[in-house]
């Protein structure tokens, strides 16, 4: 009833702010009042061409992937898909952002979700449990940029590797607990890349429009369907920290920070079929050991001895019991951040603005409302105690996620030959040259004995 | 040379246990597939109900906005994709407009020394005696709200901040929202983009 | 085959990956040259930010400040120069940016072409390192391990820090103010007059000293007197040595703190109000007519627009809550009451309970947050809420058209209500020798035994009344006897208690003055305040005998408050105080 009361405080002085009309317009008898212009863009968000050509995308990389093995190809599709997604949509609609839009859209009742961006998001995901990670391979402006820019790639060593592996799964939760409280999406806020493609969208778009006048014909809408502008520190200090050490790390952030890529892993642990480092049976010749710049490649396990394994038995009996500790301390742990999350949300931002006291717009803007600095802590304490539900759920989650990494840590399973690591592996055909079966099957060798 | 051949028995029985343990994974693993199917069904199922073709665009609300400038610096575009709008039929017409005239303006004309606007984007054109027309002139409306300010302060409000959507790339997450004091930007349906004052719905 | 003859062959030598590396010098110095004009082009665009421009600014300072005109007309030219030139720099700065940027991103590309080429021409082909032995790999395996669990162990210390800090940063948010201080004793209380007629609401003072003789004209036994710049109805309250008061014009709520002794202005501060309300008053009833409430811990202000404002006794705003617009016939004047850590306020509003606005509400002293509110079946009323201390507990007591209803002031859950009153009420309720007492001009005087539960119109009514009833000033009563004063300057006494009852005990007119204020009761002797200024000083008894007259010859409408052996009197331009030390 109290929420009622200050909608209708509210309804009141906006109303009332509406209504005022100190000076009377005029009658003029000849004067035709003009209209206020509300001029529209061409395209609203995700539209279908996006969906088609996603899919289009998708098929084709699973297609050179998985049938023609064809690294070429898969490059060829992640420029097209650089070039489109990137420069022309200005890399803002990717499916990477949109799981906020859809965790918003399930909790919050008055967020839109739009039909398009809905299969946007979960194209690519059903495509990983056919094909593996195609999107991030072929389809992702993201994943191309990185791919494109390595020039040397350095090893990460395992020990810092593995823990930086979990940090997606943690952005992840993270990201979709704050969007599912109305909050800011960090996603897209954090995301490196989106400045780089709004200035190359913009050059592009500004040459294009330099050069256009010859013709002596408007632009169509199509070229046009985002405003050439310059856009202001759009390249920053940041993103270009991070391209910089794309340039000697192999997709940093596909591989440490892609809250996508945390859906997209499990996924394609359980995929239906999966690209392959050799297209027959392997011959265990070690020369793909190296290829994977993202270190997804397996060797076999080594033949261990009796009484490791009764020591691997032991160990794999306390993880199965840690799996109740685990959820209820990340759970624990994943709520102790939500007051500083808070403040991300706008409405938790004012309110503490304006508790700190002092003039500020804030203040200004809560005179406007109506509302009390009582009433806004009020609001935003609500909102801080959903933010802590959220987390829970999120840190038992990750607690979980943990667990299973910890549980496959512990479980010892025979591998003969070099495998994929189907959960790291993004399909960028890198390995495929590596094995001699391979150049046997291009018939670029002879027969390998 | 093939170097499994060195241990060609112990591969063969290896390769029978793996079969097994093979095929027991791949049932693991079709059932979590199929368990990931519905579980993909169901947030399409469920997302769907609440989702519309027509997709959502940012705009300000001009009942909430406090017109405090901060958009103009905000925005990822420079300049900003907001600017000044106005609602003609609200509009007083009035001779001295406290959103064109500075305070205490020298005299009544449109000269550098009397205008707020900082960059001159609003035209300031005779109608009738009393009235004067003022209409903004967006490429040089950078947004700053000034003129907004000085109208609702003392004039009819009939100068609003607005997203202008030939400008705005509708950013998944627009910096605006982070910065505005009021909450006044939010997401509207695509098919209703504005919010042009004096024309709101009945509520 | 071997197997280096599967792989690429090597290049025999490293020249052209030195070549390649000697044009990429060049080029990253030239990223970098971009990278800090640019850079420095953004410092200046900042500073050029049109709509905060400070040399436009002093030049048309300059402009308003010539009194010459001549000499103004020729400043014009100079400054729209200025203009233009400011533009100008501007929006070239902005283009410079813009192409700039461009360019940055070519020499990029450009430069990660050149490093893709010139390096990839000398990669060695990935030879395949010495098989570690299965025990290193089944250590590695297990470092792997640990390393997991050392990660969560160390994610499980951030969020314990991540805790710690949140409730240190929480702290100033949350619990910034200094916790409240006990409430006060009864005996503080007392020894105040903390909200309108005094603690109780009765207008019973203890004190016995009082001064019974003054006159404004001639300064006899005026200790000081304060002129108040803006108008208001509500009167003083006292705590201490702080006298705080409320004073408002249309857009400006006031809150005033003056000191006791000297009538110095010790603070003043504007009521943060929402400029966007609209709220039309009676010129009778201004903005500024509920009397502020004070526990010596904290001074809470209201007004017409429903704009709360709370104060420590030092003038720092603690909390500020709208809670308007109210909408109320006459403007809104139900005074604060504080009862332990709580604010009540009562708000009653529309023309009737069908409007379904009315409601009463609590709210914490220290951070205005709600505690309860609960809503009343009644229209607008304009009487101040009571604490009445009965046996069975603390009631909050209201009194509206039609229902007089308590509601238990911790919890504000209703504990009984009585159909009693009509029309727009505005005496307020008193609670004398355990009954309550409420009356209203058009309906009745009545006696209210407060043991009730649900609706008590039929059981719990002692005894009623319907002689000399007053329409605006409050009664007055020891327990034993009660006087009504109607506007008109009619006084009617009842007996209270015995078989006598409910009967009149005496009546007198005073005629030529008019009374707005109420009554205030000290020792044997009443304070009848009337309208122009003349405080009629009776001796309390049934026998109505006049002791004097005194006159401060200003109108005035709000009650008088005392404390210390003073009279604090507010008139329409002054706050008089009246005392003898």
């Amino acid at each position: 009833m109290r929420r009622g009361l200050a909608i209708f405080v509210l309804l009141a002085a906006a109303q009332f702010a509406g209504a005022v009309e100190r000076f009377p317009p005029p009658d003029f008898s000849s004067h035709v009042l003009p209209t206020t212009a509300t001029p529209m863009p061409a395209r609203w968000g995700v539209s279908w061409l996006d969906v088609a050509l996603l899919a289009a995308t998708l098929g084709g990389a699973g297609y050179f992937a998985l049938v023609r093995r064809s690294r070429r190809g898969l490059v060829i599709l992640s420029l097209a898909a650089l070039a489109y997604f990137g420069f022309v949509r200005a890399g803002c609609i990717c499916p990477v952002g949109a799981i906020q839009n859809v965790s918003a859209g399930l909790t919050l009742s008055d967020v839109f979700l739009s039909l398009p961006l809905l299969v946007y998001v979960l194209l690519p995901l059903a495509t990983a449990l056919v094909v593996g990670r195609a999107f991030c391979g072929a389809a992702c402006p993201l994943g191309a940029i990185q791919d494109l820019l390595l020039i040397k790639p350095l090893r990460v060593p395992q020990w810092l590797a593995q823990p930086l592996g979990m940090l997606p799964f943690a952005y992840l939760l993270t990201a979709s607990a704050l969007a599912a409280i109305g909050g800011q999406f960090i996603i897209c806020r954090l995301d490196p890349f989106v400045g780089l493609f709004r200035a190359g969208h913009s050059a592009v778009l500004a040459v294009v429009q330099a050069a256009w006048p010859v013709t002596h014909q408007p632009m169509p809408s199509w070229l046009v369907a985002v405003p050439s502008a310059e856009v202001s520190g759009a390249v920053t200090l940041a993103g270009l920290a991070v391209l910089a050490i794309c340039t000697v790390i192999a997709r940093p952030y596909c591989r440490f920070l892609c809250p996508y890529g945390a859906i997209l892993s499990p996924l394609s642990v359980i995929s239906y079929r999966h690209c392959t480092v050799t297209p027959a049976e392997c011959v265990r010749c070690r020369l793909c050991e190296k290829a994977c710049p993202i270190d997804a490649i397996r060797p076999p396990t080594p033949e261990l001895p009796a009484s490791s394994r009764l020591a691997g038995k032991a160990s794999l009996v306390l993880v199965l019991a840690l799996l109740p500790l685990l959820v209820a301390a990340m759970a624990w742990a994943a709520t102790r951040f939500a007051p500083a999350l808070a403040s991300l949300h706008p409405a938790v931002h004012d309110a503490r603005v304006v508790a700190q006291g002092g003039n500020s717009p804030e203040f200004d803007a809560m005179l406007g409302s109506g509302l009390s600095p009582g009433q806004m802590m009020e609001r935003a304490a609500v909102l801080q105690s959903h933010l802590r539900d959220a987390m829970a759920i999120a840190g038992g989650l990750f607690g979980l996620v943990l667990w299973v990494k910890l549980l496959a840590r512990s479980l010892r399973r025979r591998r003969l030959d070099y495998t994929i690591d189907k959960s790291a592996c993004v399909s960028c055909g890198r390995c495929f040259r590596y094995c001699p079966i391979e150049l046997q099957r291009l018939k670029r060798i002879g027969r390998v004995q | 040379m093939n170097p499994s051949q060195d241990n060609q028995s112990q591969s063969d029985t290896d390769s029978a246990s793996q079969k097994k343990e093979l095929s027991r994974r791949d049932f693991l693993r079709s059932c979590l597939r199929g368990s990931a199917v519905v579980g993909i069904g169901g947030v399409i199922g469920v997302a769907t109900a609440r989702s519309s073709a027509a997709g959502s665009v940012w705009q300000i609300d001009p009942a909430k906005c406090t017109a405090c400038g901060r958009c103009a610096e905000a925005c990822i575009l420079t300049p900003s994709a907001v600017k000044c709008v106005h609602a003609f039929a609200m509009c007083g017409y009035c001779k001295l407009c406290t959103g064109f005239f500075d305070n205490q303006p020298h005299k009544l004309n449109s000269g550098a020394e009397n205008q707020l606007c900082p960059t001159g984007a609003i035209v300031r054109t005779f109608v009738e005696d009393p009235y004067y027309e003022y209409k903004i002139d967006e490429p040089l409306c950078i947004g700053c709200g000034l003129c907004v300010k000085g109208c609702s302060s003392f004039g009819n409000g009939s100068l609003f901040l607005q997203i202008r959507h030939d400008r705005c790339v509708n950013c998944n997450q627009c910096r605006i929202v982070d910065r505005c004091p009021s909450q006044a930007v939010r997401r509207i349906p695509a098919a209703q983009a504005y919010i042009i004052k004096g024309k709101e719905p009945k509520r | 085959m071997t197997q280096a003859s599967v792989l690429r062959t090597a290049p025999s030598s490293n020249r052209p990956r030195q070549a390649g590396l000697w044009v990429c010098a060049p080029m990253a110095a030239l990223v970098l040259l971009t990278a800090g004009l640019l850079w420095q082009n953004r410092t200046q665009l900042d500073r050029h930010w049109p709509a905060s421009s400070s040399a436009m600014a002093e030049l048309k300072k300059q402009l308003a400040a010539t009194k010459d005109p001549q000499a103004a007309e020729a400043m014009i030219p100079h400054i729209r120069q200025a203009d233009l030139d400011l533009r100008q720099q501007y929006f070239s700065l902005r283009q410079q940016q813009l192409w700039g940027g461009y360019l940055l991103l070519a020499e990029l590309a450009v430069l990660a072409t050149l490093l893709h080429q010139s390096l990839a021409i000398g990669i060695a082909p990935a030879k395949p390192a010495q098989e570690p032995e299965p025990t290193r790999r089944l250590k590695s395996a297990l470092v792997l391990r640990n390393v997991l669990g050392l990660a969560t162990c160390g994610l499980l210390a951030v969020a314990v820090a991540a805790n710690f800090l949140s409730t240190q940063r929480a702290a100033p948010i949350e619990t910034a103010k200094a916790p409240l201080a006990a409430a006060p004793s009864a005996a503080e209380l007392a020894a105040n007059w903390s909200r309108f007629r005094g603690p109780d609401g009765s207008g019973i003072s203890p004190l016995t000293d009082l001064p019974d003789d003054w006159d404004g004209a001639t300064g006899k036994n005026i200790l000081w007197k304060t002129p108040l710049e803006l108008e208001g109805a509500s009167s003083p309250v006292i705590w201490g040595k702080k006298v705080f008061l409320t004073a408002a014009s249309k857009s400006s709520p006031q809150a005033y703190c003056f000191d006791a002794d000297s009538g110095k202005l010790l603070w003043q501060q504007e009521v943060p109000t929402s400029q966007r309300q609209a709220v039309e008053v009676m010129e009778d009833t201004g903005f500024a007519a509920p009397t502020p409430a004070t526990d010596g811990r904290v001074v809470a202000t209201i007004f017409a627009t429903g704009d709360l404002g709370c104060y420590d006794l030092d003038g720092h705003l603690l909390w500020t809550r709208s809670l308007g617009p109210l909408d109320s016939t006459y403007g809104y004047a139900s005074s604060l009451t504080i009862y332990k850590d709580l604010l009540i306020v009562l708000l009653d509003e529309g023309a009737g309970p069908e409007d379904n606005k009315s409601r009463i509400a609590a709210f914490n002293l220290l951070t205005g947050l709600p505690v309860w509110e609960t809503k009343r079946p009644v229209g607008g009323s304009w009487a101040s809420p009571i604490i009445a201390a009965t046996p069975t507990g603390d009631q909050c007591i209201t009194v509206a058209t039609p229902w007089v209803i308590s509601y238990a002031a911790q919890t504000g859950k209703e504990l009984w209500r009585a159909e009693l009153l009509s029309p727009d009420v505005a005496p307020s309720p008193i609670y004398a020798g355990g009954l309550v007492y409420v009356v209203n001009a058009g309906s009745k005087l009545a006696a209210i035994k407060p043991d009730g539960q649900g609706d008590v119109t039929r059981t719990h009514v002692a005894w009623s009344a319907e002689d000399g009833l007053p329409d605006v000033v409050s009664p007055i009563s020891d327990g034993k006897l009660l006087l009504l004063t109607t506007s008109g300057g009619r006084l009617t006494y009842y007996r209270c208690t015995g078989p006598d009852a409910g009967k009149v005990a005496a009546e007198k007119q005073l005629d030529d003055l008019v009374f707005r204020p109420s009554p205030v009761l000290a020792g044997d002797k009443l304070y009848l305040l009337a309208k122009d200024g003349t405080m009629v000083i009776v001796r309390w008894g049934e026998g109505f005998e006049e002791i004097r007259r005194c006159n401060l010859n200003e109108s005035c409408k709000a009650s008088p408050a005392v404390a210390s052996g003073r009279i604090f009197i507010r008139t329409e331009k002054n706050l008089w105080c009246i005392g003898t030390k």
